[in-house]
């Protein structure tokens, strides 16, 4: 259904396949020197990049780069891909300045599609805050990764609802795949999951009474990840929040997986497991990402 | 129709005295009932339906009946038992299918079942797996019970198996046991009949069971290995 700003509906709209070519941000990164340059960039509407900034000094290596949307969050039919190509000794912080908006999608799904291939000895950390699913949200997001496994990859996802209408209506569907494999293509992770905003919302919701969902995958290198007992104390800091942490299969890394209770504190753990992760990779701990 | 014999083979194999092992499990419910301080209040139908709409349908089932489809390839088999190693997240369930399954394949190679022996020395070799879905799904497959069958089969032994556990940490008395059970059957009925594809991955949403799981691996005694 397509709604218009007086109300009246129509029948919806045809997808194009141009359009879908052209929601894409497109990333591959280069080492130059102690630096860490884009090579090259594609990046179109609803995306936008300025530049990446070198917040560390002490970690010259370490570019930052805020995904930005000038649409204001993901609308129907919404066709997103991302690309991130992470070159051999490179390292990178891609993240997002606030929380991303996923509008009523009025039966029409959006749909953003990462992939991302990390050559040897590189470093990325793709933590954008959470996604807030709107009333009638309707969002799949896929994730596809290929590891070298000297190289360290974090990525995480937060995600909650919001019924800023009090109408009583919730999320209609949102589903998550992850697939990590070896530069062989073999198989070492699948994640998926697939919740709808009734059950999530329903007395049998299996996040009990908590209301924001993150996970997080710390993946390739395990001398270069956080010790276990780093990320059981800093869980153990967090309040309103529980945290579970597991080793992943085939030796891939660690999975974390965090319910809180406020935006706050998803922000605290998320910060905090990411200043973690680049202070066992790097040795040295990273400043505070302004947002 | 379906012949008498397979019916009661189904009777058989559906058994809780049938040797599978899963009794050592409780998927979180006693690590969950045990943290009630950090994790909040725990409630047995809450855990029950949770388990079987967000992970029994959409993760075991698929498993089972793409097992069962396999038809006794034992390779294809063992593929499908490396994609299920790989989507199962939390170690101590990753751990604990491997073992209920192989205590499965034990038990069938014993008596007899067609194929049992084979994919259990695969599985010795390093070869194979042998997670407890895939397990079931081939070897209910071998026995000639229908893959609608294997599936409600399936769906009734975890449900039976997590009030079962209920019962043996003093949570609920029998009676009221049997009252979920009675509750959730037909949730199990509806939910198992949608459609699996033909590479359909295996999806699911606990995370307050899995974090419960993670936790309750520092905590002391316990009874159940998951």
């Amino acid at each position: 259904m397509n709604v218009y700003w007086n109300g009246k509906s129509g029948p919806p709209v045809e997808q194009s396949v141009e359009r879908d070519r052209r929601a894409c941000f497109d990333l591959s990164f280069c080492r130059h020197g102690d630096r860490t340059i884009l090579e090259r960039q594609y990046v179109a509407y609803p995306f936008h990049l300025t530049r990446p900034f070198t917040l560390d000094p002490h970690i010259p290596a370490l570019a930052t780069i805020y995904q930005q949307s000038s649409s204001g969050g993901v609308y129907r039919s919404d066709q997103l891909t991302c690309q991130i190509k992470m070159g051999a000794r490179t390292a990178a912080h891609i993240t997002t300045q606030a929380a991303t908006l996923v509008h009523d999608c009025y039966g029409q799904p959006a749909k953003q599609s990462t992939q991302i291939v990390i050559e040897e000895d590189a470093f990325l950390g793709l933590v954008p805050e959470a996604l807030v699913l709107f009333p009638g949200a309707e969002y799949t997001t896929t994730l596809d990764i290929t590891l070298h496994a000297t190289s360290v990859l974090m990525v995480g996802e937060s995600f909650t609802e919001h019924d800023f209408t009090t109408n009583l209506r919730t999320f209609e569907k949102y589903r998550s795949d992850t697939v990590v494999r070896d530069p062989t293509g073999r198989l070492l992770v699948r994640e998926g999951f697939e919740i709808r905003g009734e059950d999530f919302a329903s007395a049998t919701t299996p996040i009990g009474h908590f209301t924001i969902v993150s996970n997080f995958l710390l993946l390739g290198n395990r001398a270069r990840l956080p010790a276990n007992d780093t990320i059981k104390n800093i869980a153990a800091r967090g309040t309103d929040c529980v945290v579970g942490l597991s080793e992943l299969p085939n030796h891939a890394g660690l999975s974390i997986k965090v319910l809180a209770s406020s935006a706050a504190v998803t922000r605290t753990v998320t910060d905090d497991l990411f200043s973690a992760v680049v202070q066992s990779a790097f040795g040295k701990i990273p400043q505070k990402r302004r947002k | 129709m379906i012949s008498r014999d397979k019916i009661l083979r189904t009777f058989q194999h559906a058994d809780s005295q049938f040797p599978s092992g899963a009794f050592a499990f409780s998927q979180g419910l006693e690590a969950f009932s045990q943290q009630q301080d950090r994790l909040g209040k725990f409630d047995l139908w809450n855990f029950l339906y949770a388990q079987i709409v967000h992970r029994w349908a959409s993760s075991e089932r698929i498993a089972i009946i793409r097992a069962h489809r396999l038809n006794s390839d034992l390779d294809a088999l063992a593929d499908l038992d490396a994609e299920v190693e790989a989507s199962t997240i939390s170690e101590p369930l990753r751990v604990g299918s491997r073992r209920n399954g192989m205590g499965l394949l034990t038990t069938h190679e014993r008596i007899g079942t067609p194929y049992a022996k084979a994919y259990r020395g695969m599985v010795r070799d390093g070869k194979a797996l042998g997670h407890v879905a895939v397990v079931q799904g081939f070897l209910w497959n071998a026995l000639e019970i229908e893959e609608d069958g294997a599936v409600l089969m399936s769906g009734y032994q975890s449900a039976a198996s997590l009030t079962t556990a209920a019962v043996r940490l003093g949570l609920v008395g029998a009676i009221d046991a049997q009252a979920y059970l009675t509750k959730i059957l037909p949730v199990i009925a509806q939910v198992s009949c949608s459609p699996v594809s033909e590479n359909e991955p295996l999806r699911a949403f606990i995370p307050l069971s899995e974090i419960a799981i993670s936790l309750h691996g520092a905590t002391g005694q316990r009874l159940f290995s998951n």
